[in-house]
Parts: structure tokens; C-alpha cells; sequence
């Protein structure tokens, strides 16, 4: 698993609009045919996009208004005047904030660590960073109640009469499980800033701090702001931790599913999902727009970059410090194989197979074959659909376009309860009528997670010049041949590293699906919560361990199949 | 190129084989159900074996009670279930209110005394359950802490931290624990006992079998649980004890419904007749002992109606609006 991704990258640098010129040469027929199906095609995807991302958010913001008699603002004098949900939603602001901050500066460190400083065990800590990206997103809870839990090794150990459920709980879970996206984006940035720079600090007579601060930082910032953004959504957003070690401790994308599902108070649901989606829509724009605009690339040929030694008194924390981080995530998620064949954790340590036969539910490991069923199915349907709309947006630019780019965008604000709000409310009712069927799960995926898939369609097009394909064109090849036989075979790689981004996030996803699982159809991520409330966390240790093993095996096998680093783990 | 249209291939497999679903006639019976996995099982068992032709097309999905009713809702204009089997029966009361439910008097449902049926047979109930506390001896015996055997003895602040109760919002369990304690209380009194209860909570769950499993497995000492998923616990060798309040005990009754819109209806209402039959009842009886409807079905142990219980008014219990505001109370006052 290498960290090459160009997804993140383009969050820094939105895609500038260069027109491609194309030499303009007779059109025959085939041709004519081609633009006539670019055409359609385009409108087919903006067709799509209307009805799986806008048309959801539209259903939640009309029952978050809809009264007995017309529009209302009701439900939101309702949600104003509780102080319960004015304290959920201060709560929910405070558990994003204190994470984020926390986790941005972790991973700056790292990524400092990591691109500029020649401290051993490097790959270690790359390695390590990866692993969260891959795993059901609330393992990291579920090991901290293994150690820190009421009957937790640690608590045992030393007779602690404190337990981690709560605010503490969710803020140390949401900093190892986001820290990955953080360090990938920083360790990006920071590995793109030109030694010569600091070099030339130097020269001039600045010190180590000096040249830190002004010349690295300073260049770094933007993509500190942007990693910092990108963070808080997930942060707010985030459904698995605060569920599983929240405790009493609720945030409002806990409460919205304890509304919709616990009480069925739709209305009250959509309007807690309206409120959850301002500030992350505000922090997507700030970071599309302000961000955006001020990345300070250093342009030169190819920025020279090399690990500079550290004066001792910097290597050796730093050192400690990112060997730490690394070695306690290995420690975190041993803790579930672990936890998985342990007979009764806290209470009897003999070693036993018992939690893989699944006992405690009729269910048994059904819910994990689904769960493959839905990752096969979106990663097959999400790879084509992300790659035609990604070759739309860059390169047959139609009318629509910057919609059609908008649009596919939008969902990385979009929290997941939100998306399985809006899911149940659109698709409950004819014409598109999904719920009960495995095309509501498969959607959800596909549509939720199109922004990254998109993206790093764009940049691998990008990276194709359209030069090759003039080319082409030129020795008569006509568009047809050319897409076919020149576009399509450079995109493989790209291909294949969306098709592993669906199919991890179809494993591991929980906050959308869990709307939206019906009778007889339960997912392997939702089994794990179901075990772990039940108070079966051996059994919810197994179920997490043969995701963790499918997950990484199906990358591991797909990087056989078709070589090596042709297949990259995408992240936000 | 080739090895990923291999691969594409391979991938088809996984194609569900009934992608849209399709109506046909009477080919199924969808049975929604809130009973436990693990005596679902006698009781479906005897199902297959009394009605083997019913059973071959029926599949039952299980969950718990609040989130299985809120389907039912959710799905009010495209019904996915024809039968509602087991399920509290002031959830059913309240969904009967909202127009979720058809009317049906299953054959033989005449030996069920009037007090467990809907006036208008929009339900009927089946099994009987107490609410009890669930205390594991062993952590008991760590923490030196004598059991508890009222509700005003739980108030005593040496269990504090040691009591784990379920979320009313959505455990239909600790719905009618609330109900329950506002009927022998008063509401007044009921909220001053809840404030005080408060404070010697350590967890308050989401299902309302986790604090019986709690217990049993020593996450809690104290859990307020159903009686006899304790007893179960018991039976299957957890350091377990079942102790009901002296001062009232909390009971409640499962029941059964046909779906409006049904999209099997006679098949529904044939499952709705066995499952009041004597031999479905001597099913219950297998892992509920007395606690069943049928006074004409024999059974050993203690006669639920014998014991301490709280006089509640179900239909009062039921009713959406005097729930919605239990339960927006609760909420505002005690979830954080």
C-alpha cells in the first residue's frame, strides 16, 4: 500500500478550467455518433447526480420545513428553544474542534518527521498511518474499551475506577482513526517544498527554528488549513466512535439516528441533519474557495527534496514521538485479533475459537458476506460511473460541466447520517422505490464517496496528455479508437485504485448504511456495533477481524493481479 | 486488459440474483418480529413443524422493538411485512393509533381473557414478561455491596456507578419502566425518583436486553432487565441472580398484529391463528414458564398475575402522544 494519491492534492488545487485545444479536423460519422453519446452520457450523469445526491438533501430539507399546514419553521424553534439539542450541538462542535486540533498537530509532526527529518523507522510509521484507512472507522473505539473499557486490561491492571466512555473516549478514537487522512495530506504538502528554500534560509543566517517557522510552516499552511478543514468534517460527521464509546456523551449525528430510528421523529431527524450539514458545508467552501486559491506550490522542475539531519535534541523526540504514534496504532488494531480469541476479556484470558462461530446471534457471519456483496457491487458500478463522469468533466467538456463537477463534490460535506436520512425519505416511495433492496446500500456507497473516486479520475486524466491522444487522432485513429485504445488502458491503474476505495468504504462504512439495511440484510460494520451493545465484544473482535482481513487481502490480491503499485489506497 | 475482464467477470458473480423486487401472489409471509433469538428459535421450530407449507414461504426478520415499529412506519406506504408477531403491546397500541394495523380476531383468540386483546382486535397478546433487576453475584461480592430488593433501595448512593438501566427513546423495555414507575408514583413523584436513580447510573443502553447481558458478564453489577432473559442468563451458568422489587414490579405483555396493506393478508392471517394456537403456546411456554395469555393452556411456576405488579394502564401506556411526552421529558432531562 503506497500513499500515492492525487485526490488529496486536487483538494489544494482545484482544477483550473485549461481549455484543450484540439486540432479541428472533419468529423465523420463515428464521430459524429461519439459526440452525440458524450452528450447523452453527460446528461445521464448529471441525471444521476440530481437523484442520488441532490434529491435526498432536498427530501431532508423539505421535512425539516414541512408542517401540517405548508412550510414551517417549527422544528427549528424546536431544536433552538431544547437545551438538550443546543447542548448536543455545542458538543458536537467541541468534540470536532479539540480532535481536529489535536490531530492536525500530531500529524504535522509525523509528516515533519516523516518527509524532512532522516530519523530511522520511517516506513514504519507510513505503514502504521495506513492502516486506520482501511478498517471499519470505529475499530479504534472498540479497541480503546478493550483496554480502557469497564473491564479493560488497563483498567483492570490497575484498579481504575474511570472509565473512557464519554468525551475522552471519542476525542482519542477520532484522533487515531483521522489521522491518517491528516498526516497523507501534510506528509504530501511537506514533501513538496524545495530543500533549497530552507537551504537558502539558512544561508542567510536564519536558525533551525527560525527557518521552521518562516520559511516550512509558511509554506505548509495552507495545507495545514485545508488538512484542518477536511479533519472537522470528518470529525463532526463521525458516527461510529461517538456511538460505540460515547457513553452518555451524545453528538448530533447520534442523535439524529436515536430520532429517526429510535422514535421514528423523521422530522426532528431532518432537522438536526440540516443543522449538522451548515458547518460542514461551511468548512467544504472555505476550503474549495479561500484554500484553494492559496496554495504555495514551489514551481521549479521538480522540487529537490531530501531528509536533512536534525540537531540531536529535535531527532531523537521527534524519533520517540512518531515511533510512538506508530507503534501504539500496530498495538490498537492487534488488540482485535486479539480480543477475538480471547474467551471472555476481563474475565477469563484462556485462548478460544468459541467467537467465530457466531453464536450469539442467528444471524451468525452472514452479515459479512453481504458486506462483500455490497463492496463488489460498488466498487464495480461506483469505478465505471466515477470514471465516465470523470472523463466528461475533463475532457469532452460539455455544456453542464462545472454542474456536473459541483455536484459530484458536494457529498464530501455531506455526513453519512444525512445521506441515510435522506436515502429512507427519497427512495421510500415510487418512482425510484430502493428501500428493502441491496440498490439503496450500493447507491448510498457509490454517491457518497463519488467526490474522491471523481477526483482522482480528473488528476490521472490530467496526467495523460491530450497531446497522446492528438496523436492518435492524427494517425487516423478516430475519437472511438482512441478512447478505447489509448485513454482507457492509461486509466487502469486509476481504475483499480477506485474500485479498491468503493469496495473498502462498502466494507467498512456504517453511518449511511445503518438507515438503511433491511430486514434480513444486515452489514458486517452494523454487526459490529449490534455485538459490541449487546455486550459481546469478543465476538464483535472477530467480526472486526475478518473485514480487516478481507479488506487487506482483496488489496493485496488486486495488487498481484495486476502489479504492484498500479493500485493505491485513495483517501479524502 | 484481459486479467481484468477476468476479474470484471468474477465480480458479476456477486450480482444479487433477485435485483428489483417483484410482487407476486401469496408466495411469502414476511413476519416482523421483537422476540429473542434465542427462543424465536424453539418457537419457529414449532412453527415449521405445525404448518410446514406456511413456514417453506415465510421468513421472519428480528429486532428490537423500537427500531423494528419505526420500520413499520417508515415502510406505511409500501408495507414490507404482513405480520407483527411478539411486539410490546403499547407499541402496538401506538401504531394502531397512527393506522398500521387491520383488525383480526384470530380463530381460537376467544380463550385469550379481554384484558390482553385490542377492544377492536387490532391486537392480540401472547406472552407475559416482568421487568426485575439483574445482579451478578460475583461483582456483588468484589465490591462488598449487599443486592438491592426495591426500587427505593436502588436509590441508596452506595450503588453508585453500578447500575446500568436501557434508553426509553428507544427500549420499549425501559419505556414501560418509566410508564410503570409513573403509574405507582404519580408523575411527580415519578421524576423525583428518576433524578435521584440518575446518579448511580453508570450506562444507559440503547437495547433493553444490554443490561441483563451486561450484568451477566460483569460490565455492570446491577442491570435492569426482562425477568426471564435473566433466568436464561442463570440457566447457562452466569453468576447471575434474579431479584424482583418488592415494591412493585413492572410487567407487560407481547402481542400480535396483521399489517395494513399486507401484501399476503391470508397467509397473514393464517400465521396470526397458530400463533395463538395451544400448541404455539406450549412453545412460549418453554422458555416463559406461566407467562402466557391462554388460562386453557397448563403450565408450571409462578403465575405471573400472582405476583407484586404494577397496576398499568396499557391503552393509556400506548397512547402516542402521552409516550411522546414521557419520553421527550426523559430525553431532555437525562440523555446528555
Amino acid at each position: 500500500m503506497d500513499e500515492a494519491s492525487g485526490a488529496s492534492r486536487s483538494f489544494l488545487t482545484p482544477p483550473s478550467a485549461v481549455p484543450a485545444s484540439r486540432p479541428s479536423l472533419q468529423r465523420s460519422p463515428l464521430q459524429q455518433t461519439w459526440l452525440q453519446l458524450t452528450a447523452a452520457v453527460a446528461v445521464a450523469i448529471l441525471l444521476l447526480l440530481l437523484a442520488f445526491v441532490v434529491w435526498p438533501v432536498l427530501r431532508v430539507l423539505a421535512t425539516s420545513l414541512a408542517g401540517p399546514e405548508g412550510l414551517t419553521l417549527a422544528h427549528y424553534a424546536e431544536f433552538f428553544s431544547s437545551w438538550r439539542l443546543v447542548r448536543i450541538l455545542v458538543q458536537s462542535l467541541l468534540v470536532a474542534v479539540v480532535s481536529t486540533g489535536i490531530t492536525v498537530a500530531v500529524a504535522l509532526v509525523l509528516a515533519y518527521a516523516v518527509t524532512r527529518t532522516d530519523i530511522p523507522g520511517k516506513r514504519f510509521v507510513s505503514l502504521m498511518s495506513l492502516l486506520p484507512l482501511v478498517s471499519p472507522p470505529f475499530l479504534v473505539s472498540l479497541a480503546f474499551i478493550l483496554l480502557l473499557g469497564r473491564n479493560g486490561v488497563i483498567t483492570q491492571a490497575l484498579h481504575l475506577d474511570w472509565s473512557i466512555y464519554g468525551f475522552t473516549g471519542i476525542v482519542v478514537s477520532q484522533v487515531f482513526t483521522f489521522l491518517p487522512q491528516a498526516y497523507l495530506l501534510l506528509a504530501n504538502v511537506l514533501g513538496n517544498i524545495d530543500v533549497s528554500l530552507e537551504e537558502a534560509a539558512e544561508n542567510l543566517g536564519a536558525g533551525p527554528l527560525t527557518t521552521l517557522r518562516r520559511v516550512t510552516l509558511s509554506l505548509a499552511r495552507p495545507g495545514l488549513a485545508s488538512a484542518a478543514l477536511i479533519v472537522f468534517i470528518l470529525c463532526m460527521t463521525d458516527f461510529g466512535n461517538p456511538i460505540l464509546i460515547g457513553g452518555r456523551y451524545n453528538v448530533l449525528a447520534t442523535e439524529i439516528y436515536a430520532q429517526v430510528i429510535g422514535m421514528s421523529n423523521f422530522a426532528a431527524g431532518a432537522t438536526m441533519s440540516v443543522v449538522l450539514i451548515v458547518p460542514c458545508l461551511v468548512a467544504y467552501l472555505v476550503n474549495a474557495s479561500w484554500v484553494g486559491t492559496r496554495s504555495y506550490v514551489t514551481v521549479s522542475a521538480g522540487a529537490r527534496v531530501v531528509a536533512r539531519p536534525m540537531p540531536p535534541a529535535l531527532r531523537w523526540p521527534l524519533f520517540v514521538l512518531s515511533g510512538g504514534v506508530g507503534l501504539f496504532i500496530a498495538v490498537i488494531y492487534a488488540l482485535i485479533p486479539l480480543g477475538s480469541v480471547v474467551r471472555h476479556w476481563g474475565g477469563d484470558w484462556s485462548l478460544s475459537l468459541d467467537h467465530y462461530a457466531f453464536a450469539s446471534s442467528a444471524e451468525g457471519a452472514w452479515p459479512i458476506w453481504n458486506s462483500v456483496r455490497l463492496a463488489a457491487l460498488a466498487g464495480t458500478i461506483g469505478t465505471v460511473v466515477a470514471l465516465v463522469t470523470a472523463y466528461v468533466v475533463e475532457r469532452t467538456r460539455p455544456p453542464g460541466r462545472r454542474a456536473i463537477e459541483a455536484l459530484s463534490l458536494l457529498p464530501v460535506a455531506l455526513p453519512g447520517t444525512v445521506i441515510g436520512l435522506g436515502y429512507i425519505l427519497a427512495f421510500n416511495v415510487p418512482p425510484l422505490l430502493l428501500t428493502g433492496t441491496i440498490w439503496i446500500l450500493v447507491t448510498s456507497v457509490v454517491f457518497w464517496k463519488f467526490p474522491v473516486a471523481v477526483l482522482a479520475g480528473i488528476n490521472a486524466l490530467k496526467q495523460i496528455d491530450p497531446a497522446i491522444e492528438e496523436a492518435a487522432i492524427s494517425l487516423g485513429a478516430g475519437t472511438v479508437r482512441t478512447f478505447a485504445r489509448v485513454v482507457l488502458p492509461l486509466l487502469t491503474g486509476t481504475a483499480f485504485s477506485i474500485f479498491v476505495y468503493f469496495f473498502i468504504n462498502g466494507m467498512v462504512t456504517v453511518s449511511a448504511v445503518i438507515f438503511l439495511i433491511y430486514p434480513g440484510f444486515n452489514l458486517g460494520s452494523v454487526a459490529i456495533l449490534n455485538q459490541v451493545e449487546n455486550g459481546y465484544p469478543g465476538v464483535a473482535c472477530a467480526l472486526g477481524t475478518i473485514i480487516l482481513a478481507i479488506v487487506i487481502g482483496s488489496i493485496l490480491l488486486l495488487r498481484a493481479l495486476v502489479g504492484g503499485d498500479r493500485v493505491a489506497v485513495l483517501k479524502l | 486488459m484481459r486479467r481484468s475482464l477476468r476479474l470484471v467477470l468474477a465480480l458479476a458473480l456477486f450480482a444479487p440474483a433477485t435485483p428489483w423486487p417483484v410482487g407476486a401472489a401469496e408466495d411469502k409471509l414476511v413476519i416482523y418480529t421483537a422476540y429473542e433469538e434465542n427462543e424465536l428459535k424453539t418457537f419457529w421450530e414449532q412453527f415449521t413443524k405445525d404448518l410446514p407449507d406456511l413456514a417453506a414461504k415465510a421468513a421472519y426478520i428480528r429486532g428490537s422493538t423500537g427500531p423494528t415499529m419505526a420500520r413499520v412506519e417508515a415502510e406505511k406506504a409500501n408495507p414490507q411485512a404482513d405480520v407483527i408477531w411478539g411486539v410490546f403491546n403499547d407499541y402496538l397500541t401506538g401504531a394502531a393509533a397512527k393506522g398500521l394495523l387491520d383488525a383480526y380476531a384470530a380463530k381460537e383468540s376467544q380463550a385469550i381473557p379481554a384484558r390482553f386483546k385490542h377492544p377492536e382486535n387490532l391486537w392480540q397478546g401472547v406472552t407475559l414478561l416482568t421487568v426485575a433487576f439483574a445482579v451478578n453475584q460475583k461483582k456483588m461480592a468484589e465490591l462488598r455491596l449487599p443486592p438491592p430488593h426495591s426500587w427505593a433501595d436502588l436509590l441508596d448512593p452506595k450503588y453508585k456507578g453500578h447500575v446500568v438501566m436501557s434508553n426509553p427513546s428507544t427500549s420499549g423495555t425501559a419505556y414501560l419502566l418509566l410508564a410503570s414507575h409513573a403509574a405507582r408514583l404519580g408523575e411527580d413523584k415519578m421524576w423525583q425518583y428518576y433524578e435521584t436513580l440518575d446518579r448511580n447510573l453508570s450506562q444507559v443502553t440503547k437495547s433493553g436486553g444490554a443490561p441483563g447481558r451486561m450484568a451477566a458478564s460483569g460490565e455492570t453489577p446491577i442491570g435492569i432487565a426482562l425477568a426471564y432473559e435473566v433466568e436464561v442468563a442463570k440457566k447457562q451458568g452466569a453468576p447471575i441472580d434474579v431479584i424482583y422489587p418488592t415494591d412493585g414490579i413492572a410487567w407487560t405483555f407481547e402481542s400480535n398484529a396483521l399489517v395494513r396493506g399486507a401484501k399476503n393478508p391470508a397467509n397473514a392471517r393464517r400465521f396470526l391463528d397458530w400463533a395463538v394456537s395451544k400448541s404455539a403456546m406450549t412453545a412460549y411456554a418453554a422458555w416463559r414458564g406461566a407467562g402466557i395469555t391462554r388460562p386453557d393452556v397448563p403450565v408450571g411456576g409462578q403465575k405471573i398475575l400472582d405476583m407484586g405488579l404494577i397496576n398499568l394502564d396499557f391503552v393509556k401506556a400506548g397512547d402516542p402522544a402521552y409516550k411522546d411526552r414521557l419520553v421527550k421529558r426523559w430525553l431532555e432531562k437525562f440523555s446528555r
